[in-house]
């Protein structure tokens, strides 16, 4: 046989983010373990497995909200790798503001419930130097559109929004910078099953159109199949099974994945 | 190369008479190929899958694997789409200039692969919510880059071909028979002119009117020159449109066999085979 020849990847980039020997710990009591991956552009990535396996942790850390007690998160910036957590502070603060974003399971830890949708969605744009009132307000009622919300309630604290409204108001705020990387955990958990599929349904559509790139940590393997093409499933904090999410699911290897994947219901 | 290639392949792909296809690199080389599957929960039960299958299929060809159930026809179409690993041998890809050597392919290689090079319907479509039965059709080929509009002409000739009625093509698939569903799943494959296509039962669930309209898909496909591996339950059908069988031994006794396929189903989280097949 001859070598092989070259085939294009699905997603023409190389990876713009590598986790490189990703450890935390809490005290003597393991977070995450040595993880390694990486994420190219447009790729949807999902970190399974079951409370307290550490990938809420992974997740914190390459969002920038928390500090790895060792290891990098190496991001391509401009030409160059940065040390996500090696950065100066005022870098690195301007490096997750402008390139990254999070959501959070529950609407209340990612959104100000008492100050306006509108002012929700204008707060990352006025963080990151915008400064036309009028350009950032019809920026926010775009992007309430865009994840199928009534525009006419930006004016509307987000206490005011049922669950799934305050989820996609979330979704749109993590969004308003164009981040190179969204970081979502567990963005369906908390919702009623009709809420849960419109939101999936919109998130699959943006992930599409914008060409997103998302690590999605959650619990529910039906999700990740939905969303993610490649998923890593981890286990007391480390990756003990990574690859493509339909042959992680349908042929598992591991002995904890096989026990995952013959829970599902459905 | 190519010379020492073609001399490999074995007696049982002979070539077809006056086939203009022939003389190029087969779409699909699977050499002694094996694949067990490890059941941890069962005391760590080693299940055969496949055990060491050599075959090739080449372009302008529709090979239809027969034998019994359990003997891993499945098995083999989802081997050679990514959706189960390789176990040991190799089974290579070729379609144009790309080659994969799907045993040793990272993740995002046989993502491209599916992407470009290879179509996969199995029997039962995988329905998501909310997402208008046109648009699924049309999703594999606009990944594939084709222009929104072509895509969309492409999908409604399938869909009419295929008599879904057309008052259903904005209507999500999850209500819909399975009979229905497996036309979406193959209306889906045949709306992107894949190198490649691996059906698994095709016309499982289908009318005679319907199974003649996939015959007539898979036999223009086959004249494009897409290289075929098709699995089908009515040998009738099958010797239509193929131009050889391959028949498949099964690893194991077919008690054991059923058995695994079972489990693997189970693991699977997907219903596999027709309860038809059931000893």
């Amino acid at each position: 046989m001859s070598e092989p020849l070259a085939l294009p990847l699905a997603h023409d980039d190389a990876p713009f983010l590598r986790v490189h020997q990703l450890s935390v710990w809490y005290g003597r009591q393991v977070g995450c373990d040595s993880v390694c991956l990486d994420l190219s552009p447009g790729e949807v990535l999902a970190i399974v497995g079951e409370s307290g396996s550490g990938k809420s942790t992974l997740l914190r850390c390459i969002a920038g909200l928390q500090r790895p007690t060792s290891g990098n998160v190496w991001f391509h910036h401009e030409g160059v790798e940065l040390d996500l957590h090696a950065l100066p502070e005022p870098a690195r603060v301007r490096l997750v503001r402008s390139h990254l974003s999070f959501v959070a399971q529950n609407p209340r830890d990612g959104l100000r419930m008492r100050i306006s949708a509108g002012g929700n969605l204008g707060e990352p744009l006025l963080a990151n130097g915008a400064r036309h009132y009028g350009q950032v307000r019809s920026a926010a009622m775009r992007w309430m559109e865009r994840v199928e919300l009534d525009p006419l309630r930006i004016d509307e604290p987000p206490m005011h929004y049922s669950g799934g409204m305050q989820q996609r108001l979330q979704i749109a705020r993590s969004l308003v910078n164009q981040p190179r990387l969204v970081c979502m955990d567990e963005p369906t958990g908390g919702l009623d099953v009709s809420v849960q599929a419109k939101l999936l349904d919109l998130l699959r559509r943006l992930v599409d159109d914008l060409q997103l790139s998302v690590i999605l940590v959650t619990h529910d393997l039906g999700v990740a199949r939905l969303l993610a093409e490649r998923m890593i499933v981890m286990q007391q904090g480390r990756v003990i099974e990574a690859g493509l999410t339909d042959q992680v699911l349908d042929d598992p290897r591991h002995p904890y994945t096989q026990l995952l994947a013959s829970s599902i219901l459905s | 190369m190519n010379v020492n290639t073609q001399s490999n392949i074995p007696m049982a792909s002979a070539p077809l008479a006056a086939d203009p296809h022939r003389s190029s690199l087969p779409a699909i080389a699977v050499r002694q190929l094996r694949k067990d599957f490890t059941l941890h929960g069962q005391g760590g039960a080693r299940l055969p899958g496949l055990n060491g299958i050599d075959l090739d299929v080449f372009p302008g060809e529709c090979v239809v694997l027969t034998g019994p159930s359990g003997s891993g026809k499945s098995t083999l179409l989802r081997i050679l789409y990514g959706n189960y690993s390789v176990g040991t041998g190799s089974a290579d890809i070729t379609a144009g200039a790309l080659r994969l050597r799907l045993h040793e392919a990272t993740p995002r290689q046989v993502l491209a692969a599916r992407r470009f090079c290879i179509g996969y319907a199995s029997q039962f479509l995988r329905v998501i919510p909310r997402v208008p039965a046109i648009e699924v059709v049309t999703e594999p080929a606009r990944r594939a880059g084709v222009p929104r509009q072509q895509a969309q002409e492409r999908a409604e000739s399938l869909l009419r071909r295929l008599s879904i009625p057309e008052r259903l093509w904005l209507v999500p698939p999850a209500t819909f028979s399975g009979g229905e569903q497996q036309r979406v799943n193959l209306a889906r494959v045949f709306c992107f002119p894949y190198p490649i296509l691996l059906l698994d039962e095709p016309t499982a669930s289908l009318d005679a009117a319907n199974s003649e309209e996939v015959l007539s898909l898979i036999a223009e496909a086959r004249a494009a020159g897409a290289a075929i591996l098709a699995v089908f339950h009515d040998h009738d059908l099958a010797g239509r449109v193929a131009s050889r069988f391959v028949t498949l031994q099964h690893a194991v006794s077919l008690q054991h066999a059923v058995t695994l396929q079972h489990v693997v189903s189970l693991q699977a989280d997907r219903p596999k085979g027709p309860s038809s097949d059931a000893p």
